[in-house]
């Protein structure tokens, strides 16, 4: 499985909805548009402890897309 | 002796000035300083004929549309303490306030049957759509002689979250709202009536009600008001709309909006943007600064002390601190003894200024605790002071701040407890990208299975008992939980132990180590 589906995967662990999952642009901002702060907040900590990655303050703010998510996690991880 | 009335002074400077100037945009409404002076004297006369009198209490659950202003205007007109609180309050603390500030009428929008059914028949009601009340105060006269607030009177209340779960009532004077608009509005910001203000906060918050009725009455400004919730593009469309020149948010809407642009440049129309609430990250102010060339500055005040008390100025913010002390304001930095600490060193913030409330409501024990004799009060916030300039280190209290509101650990960790799986847990602040959140951690029962399924079987048992600024963003399963030798837990234990784990992991130093 690539990591985007991956990453879709644990957008629907922390609780959104399928039908909004599939629907993800994986190159669009997901603030916004699929999830408010909280869920961003938890997406994040659900990807730190996944791939046993730390995404630190000045990465954070770069990580706008599952493009960019899958980018940092195969550099990182 | 008495003092002035700031309804009556924030609404006359404006009619005599600029009658017809827009004081309010609300969506595609506008409303003139005459229409607001008009229809908040006449929200006085319609308490008057309800029956309230100067010192009894009206809480007000309404949405940021012109209503609030009317209603909350027209309390202090009359000398009715006006009691406002956030239209996204749980039932549970609405009629815990509703009871505890003995309230004798509820102003409300006509959309919160919650609100209306809670309270039910057990006081009048006055309900209002966005424009202000549906019936009754057209008929009224304006209300002409504004009540002369004596010196111990009290204005208007606001209601803070507390450690145990319960919100404290912190009830203020008329001159709370008058003297940050010099203070700060003034002398820092450098506000005038070319202004167009933009709060994200709303009114009942302490930051949002200063920006959004003190300032733009006190300078004959104009402010844009947001009924709904504060998403980024909603907010990006809205600057677009009325081109504000200051926009007051906090970090947790500053990250969503930079988070949300996928473009390299963001262009805006502000001269100034601040920020308070919580913490700015010194990473954000970074990163808003290169994609809209602007410095944020961020801000520290509370419910308590009405407005600012340490601040950046324009020009002159510092990445990662809240600034200096505010030109009228006392600042103290002291250890467990309540001795000064050397510059350098982290201390307890002492802050006092004549915009401190006297007291909290009905809470003579907590009162005592957190307003000095002296006239300091004890903010709970652990800080550094190097060259003047203030900088956040946390709390004393294990209270968490999520998106500028409190969470209590306690809370959360009670709701999680009355989960069948759960025998023990602990709810701390984790590092959540560039801000914090409660983190969980859980020991279960023996025999049962530490899975994904749990985790989100917990998440859903938070959610259905608490509002979602209050779940963790993490449920992470441990052995035991680190407690004193009298069995008190650590919180910050924890905090410390996911971030040794994840930098061994990522094989860097972070801002868990700070």
């Amino acid at each position: 499985m690539n990591v985007v589906n991956e990453l879709k995967e644990l957008m629907s662990k922390i609780g959104i909805q399928d039908s909004i999952v599939n629907e993800v642009n994986p190159a669009m901002p997901l603030a916004g548009r699929v999830m408010d702060s909280l869920a961003y907040s938890a997406f994040l900590a659900a990807v730190e402890e996944r791939y046993g990655i730390r995404i630190l303050d000045r990465y954070a703010l770069k990580l706008k897309s599952l493009n960019d998510f899958a980018n940092f996690i195969n550099t990182e991880a | 002796m008495s003092r002035l009335n700031a309804a009556h002074e924030l609404l006359t400077r404006n009619l005599a000035l600029h009658p017809d100037k827009v004081a309010y945009f609300s969506e595609d409404k506008a409303l003139t300083f005459r229409d607001l002076n008009r229809a908040s004297r006449r929200f006085a006369r319609l308490l008057t004929k309800q029956g309230m009198g100067p010192g009894e209490r009206v809480l007000i659950v309404l949405p940021d549309s012109f209503a609030f202003p009317f209603a909350f205007l027209g309390c202090l007109l009359s000398g009715v303490v006006a009691v406002a609180v956030a239209a996204t309050l749980r039932e549970e603390d609405l009629a815990y306030i509703f009871e505890d500030c003995g309230a004798r009428l509820l102003v409300t929008h006509a959309e919160f049957t919650a609100s209306r059914s809670l309270i039910g028949d057990k006081v009048r009601q006055i309900v209002c759509d966005d424009d202000g009340p549906a019936e009754d105060s057209i008929s009224c006269d304006a209300f002409t002689n504004p009540y002369q607030p004596a010196v111990d009177d009290f204005a208007y209340m606001l209601y803070s979250s507390g450690s145990t779960g319960k919100p404290k009532g912190v009830p203020h004077r008329h001159e709370s709202l008058l003297l940050p608009c010099d203070l700060v509005g003034k002398a820092l910001l450098g506000i005038t009536g070319d202004d167009v203000l933009f709060s994200t906060s709303k009114f009942p918050f302490t930051y949002g009600l200063v920006n959004s009725l003190a300032f733009p009455l006190y300078f004959g400004a104009t402010a844009v008001l947001h009924p709904g919730k504060p998403d980024p593009l909603a907010i990006l469309e809205i600057i677009d709309r009325h081109k504000p020149s200051i926009f007051f948010s906090i970090p947790t809407i500053y990250a969503q909006i930079i988070l949300s642009w996928a473009d390299p440049v963001l262009k805006l129309p502000m001269r100034l943007c601040c920020s308070a609430g919580e913490a700015l990250p010194a990473a954000l102010f970074e990163e808003w600064q290169q994609l809209t060339g602007m410095e944020i500055l961020d801000g520290i005040g509370s419910t308590e002390m009405s407005y600012h008390f340490i601040s950046n100025m324009p020009g002159q913010a510092v990445a990662g601190s809240a600034g200096r002390l505010v030109p009228g304001y006392r600042a103290r930095l002291v250890d467990d003894n309540g001795n000064m600490v050397p510059e350098g060193s982290e201390g307890y913030l002492l802050v006092s200024g004549a915009t401190r409330s006297p007291c909290y409501w009905n809470q003579p024990q907590k009162s005592a605790e957190a307003m000095l004799p002296d006239g300091f009060f004890r903010t709970g916030d652990i800080f550094v002071e190097k060259n003047g300039f203030y900088f956040h280190r946390g709390r004393s209290d294990d209270m968490i701040k999520v998106g500028a509101l409190w969470v209590s650990p306690v809370e959360v960790e009670d709701a999680l407890r009355s989960h069948p799986a759960v025998a023990d847990c602990a709810v701390a602040a984790v590092s959540a990208g560039t801000l914090t959140s409660p983190g969980a951690f859980v020991v279960l029962k023996p025999g049962i299975e530490q899975t994904a399924a749990l985790a989100q079987e917990l998440r859903l048992h938070i959610l259905a008992r608490l509002p979602d600024y209050m779940c963790p963003v993490s449920f992470r399963f441990v052995e035991e939980l680190a407690r004193t030798s009298t069995g008190k837990l650590q919180r910050f234990r924890l905090r410390e132990k996911i971030c040794i784990e994840l930098n061994r992991k990522g094989g860097e130093e972070d801002e868990c180590s700070q």
